[in-house]
């Protein structure tokens, strides 16, 4: 009993999450929908008490290392890395539903309740070795996202972005769950620690054995789950149904999707990628067939954030613009994966961190300029540097930030990054993502250039100061993390995580 | 049932297969939905075969239980997929009086 | 007699699979998907997972399919409103698709059934393993997949929720999102008479 009560302390912060959706779901019936906004400052009281919890549990992890809890949690510090960044992000999410003057204030606790149920399942999602605690995270996380980009009823391009998201969703999840199904065919077992290095009486058989005997079975199926994870992140030639998708779901949510669920299925990869291929104890062959997935891995990065900019580069409408910006990003974080090194994984992660308050940001952007124009083209910002300047300039910064110049952590970030694919040997993925940042910097530069440089259009000034504030938080964080990553805090603690990733491989093998 | 694990895993295949093609080449939403949930039928199938062939080797450690249960998770996402996706098909309906994606042209690919 | 049971549940299964992406109509389609759950759910039960094969029924074919019918039903959807889908991957053509997946399809089965590499089953007797047992799976579900099971419960009130607030009606009096502009640029904000 009292191991029970320990386990159940493991994952205390997915507990009061859970509760916290309950109770914001009772407290929306009984007030019958009336004025939400105090639903949004009970969710951001739950996910403090949350970032809290996870504080805590980092700080207990350095203690004691990798845990495991009711057999297939796998707390490490990769995984709490992941789920502080998605709390994170649902707190700045909650701030913009609550300030978005394009979203309703009442009438609307079935939206806090699906982005917890989101980040509920992207907890679960980061933090497992077990395939199927792994599809029901993603299950959770994607199921609340198809509910949330069809929340503006009455808008046909929510409903139809919705219904584009779950049509191809629906079939990453058929061809991931037939992956899965291989992978059990072959190895007999779930466990993604077990795939990577069965011992003896496990009653399994690891993949590398598996690999020896019939090679291409073992291909495809690894590649059919990789195409799951490919799509949750939106590489090419899963992309197709992002830009739609973040123009057409309500800006809130788009951000939630390109920061929150973007990362947490960036870290299911990476997991995957990291059990199977690069922990200790895995054989000779299955690691030279991990370079190969680093390769093709490598190929679609390349692929990914060339298409990503190219199309950025006509787009008029600022949300789809940073819809295909976002994919290219998709390409950059990849780069990190293909390195198939822990220094790569550190150095994706980090990027990640960086593309948290860049991505925040400009998306902020998006909802106060929406908020004061109603229109979302790059034409309609012209003046916007001379009306709102506190505003104009935190979106410089993360204009700047995004295509990746100094001081910014965007800068530093991508420096990183460069470093340890050269390492890797793919020196020229590096020289094409640095080509990428010059295409990138003509469709940034354009944006400021609409604020600053064009005759202002006659408009009628409206101020959001609660989301000028956020905005200006973010762009100060954006550029002292860049000052400071220099003197490395932050650097060190990104590379914590992929160090915990080789020490679950050992206790995993307790089932 | 003396059914080589082979047939099993190639009826599985070729429903898989079957579902990957009504998706492509379908433009009707509600077959494209079909398509998926055949899919996941392929995935559960080879679950069972996976699940029946670890049963033979005499493998013990809960190894060809694992099969049977991921099956019934699976076929609890394929309802919870359906619902949601129907329930999208009655909105988008409520609005246009048709499900046509692209007849608006609200959103352009 | 159980392996020509299986044969013939399994031509069963195919020509359904071939119905459910053929049919004209999406009512035939679907009434072709639910022969399909009957043909694997008899193969489940030849294969000994009596559980797994009465899931099979009770859910997929009692009340997926259901909801299925009911929205074909209640949207009147036949024949003559094909419900158009815009693929975003740009298919050059139907035939390029259709030879890519049947060359696929071949590609497919002549690779799993050569090389998978699990021991061929001479006889398997799932019987005698106990996974057929409810009680077995039962007490397996409970004790190490209880999380997954909590997980899923969750899934399920995440899934009632997200379609209540999709498909339910506008209240009277909320503002509705056109698309087109956004509601308060037309009038000014006025958050108090919206309540």
């Amino acid at each position: 009993m009292n191991a029970y009560i320990e386990q159940m302390g493991l994952i205390a912060p997915e507990l009061v999450l859970t509760a916290l959706s309950l109770f914001v779901l009772t407290w929306d019936l009984l007030k019958k929908g009336r004025n939400s906004d105090h639903i949004g400052y009970a969710t951001l009281v739950g996910l403090a008490v949350t970032g809290w919890l996870l504080l805590q549990q980092w700080g207990m992890l350095g203690d004691k290392g990798t845990q495991t809890a009711f057999g297939m949690v796998t707390i490490d510090r990769f995984g709490t890395f992941f789920k502080l960044f998605t709390v994170g992000s649902m707190a700045v999410v909650t701030l913009f539903v609550m300030l978005d003057k394009n979203e309703r204030k009442h009438g609307i606790g079935e939206y806090y309740f699906l982005l917890i149920g989101a980040s509920i399942g992207a907890f679960f999602m980061v933090s497992t070795n077990n395939l199927l605690l792994l599809m029901l995270g993603l299950e959770l996380l994607s199921l609340a996202s198809y509910s949330l980009a069809g929340f503006h009823k009455g808008s046909k391009r929510s409903a139809e972005a919705a219904l584009k998201y779950i049509v191809f969703g629906g079939l990453s999840a058929g061809v991931m769950l037939y992956g899965i199904s291989l992978l059990y065919g072959l190895t007999g077992t779930l466990d993604l620690g077990l795939m990577g290095h069965a011992p003896e009486g496990s009653g399994a058989v690891s993949l590398a054995t598996q690999f020896d005997a019939s090679p291409i079975p073992v291909a495809i199926a690894v590649v059919l789950v990789l195409a799951g994870f490919a799509y949750k992140v939106s590489v090419v030639p899963f992309h197709f149904w992002t830009p739609d998708v973040y123009e057409g779901a309500p800006t809130p949510v788009t951000t939630f999707l390109a920061v929150g669920s973007k990362a947490a299925g960036f870290a299911a990869l990476l997991r995957f990628v990291g059990a199977l291929f690069l922990t200790d104890g895995v054989d000779a062959s299955i690691v030279a067939y991990g370079d190969r997935i680093g390769f093709l891995l490598a190929i679609l990065a390349a692929i990914t954030m060339t298409l990503g900019n190219l199309s950025a580069l006509r787009q008029g409408s600022l949300k789809r613009m940073l819809a295909y910006s976002s994919i290219a990003h998709a390409g950059y974080v990849l780069m990190g994966a293909a390195s198939m090194t822990s220094e790569g994984f550190a150095a994706a992660m980090f990027y990640l961190a960086a593309y948290y308050c860049m991505n925040l940001g400009a998306f902020g952007f998006l909802i106060y300029f929406e908020g004061v124009t109603g229109k979302d083209d790059i034409d309609s910002l012209k003046g916007m540097g001379w009306r709102h300047p506190v505003v104009a300039w935190s979106m410089v910064v993360f204009l700047v930030a995004l295509t990746g110049l100094p001081p910014t952590v965007g800068f530093y970030g991508k420096l990183i990054l460069f470093y340890a694919a050269i390492d890797a040997g793919l020196a020229w993925l590096v020289i094409i993502a640095a080509i990428n940042s010059v295409i990138s910097l003509f469709y940034y530069f354009r944006v400021a250039k609409s604020m600053f440089l064009t005759e202002p259009v006659p408009q009628v000034p409206m101020r959001q100061h609660g989301l000028a504030g956020i905005l200006c938080v973010l762009a100060v964080v954006t550029v002292l993390a860049g000052l400071g990553a220099f003197k490395d805090p932050l650097r060190g603690w990104a590379d914590e995580g992929p160090a915990s990733l080789e020490i679950y491989a050992t206790d995993a093998g307790s089932r | 049932m003396n059914v080589p694990t082979e047939h099993l895993l190639a009826l599985a295949a070729i429903l898989f297969s079957l579902g990957v093609l009504g998706f492509l080449t379908r433009k009707n939403l509600i077959i494209v939905l079909a398509s998926i949930e055949l899919m996941l039928n392929a995935a559960n199938l080879t679950f069972v075969a996976g699940s029946r062939a670890w049963a033979a080797e005499g493998v013990t450690g809960g190894s060809p239980l694992q099969g049977p249960i991921f099956s019934l998770f699976v076929i609890l996402v394929a309802a919870a997929e359906a619902a949601v996706g129907l329930a999208l098909i009655i909105a988008l309906y409520r609005l246009k009086q048709s499900v046509a994606l692209d007849s608006a042209g609200e959103l352009k690919g | 007699m159980a392996e020509t049971l299986f044969y013939l549940l399994s031509i069963g299964a195919i020509a359904c699979g071939a119905g459910v992406i053929r049919a004209r109509m999406p009512l035939f389609s679907v009434l072709c998907l639910l022969g399909a759950f009957f043909c694997l759910s008899g193969i489940y039960l030849l294969a000994g997972f009596q559980f797994l094969a009465v899931t099979q029924l009770l859910v997929y074919a009692g009340a997926i399919m259901v909801l299925f019918l009911f929205v074909i039903m209640l949207l009147n959807l036949g024949d003559e409103n094909e419900i158009a889908r815009q693929s975003g991957i740009a298919l050059s053509g139907k035939q390029l698709a259709v030879a890519g997946t049947s060359a696929g399809v071949f590609a497919l089965i002549g690779v799993l059934t050569a090389g998978y590499g699990i021991a061929p089953v001479e006889t398997a007797s799932t019987r005698a393993s106990g996974i057929d047992e409810l009680q077995t799976l039962a007490v397996e579900l409970f004790s190490r997949y209880m999380l997954p099971f909590e997980a899923a419960s969750l899934l399920l009130l995440l899934t009632m929720i997200g379609v209540i607030a999709i498909a339910k009606r506008q209240r009277a009096g909320e503002p509705t999102h056109t698309g087109a502009g956004f509601p308060w640029t037309k009038e000014p904000l006025d958050e108090e008479s919206t309540l």
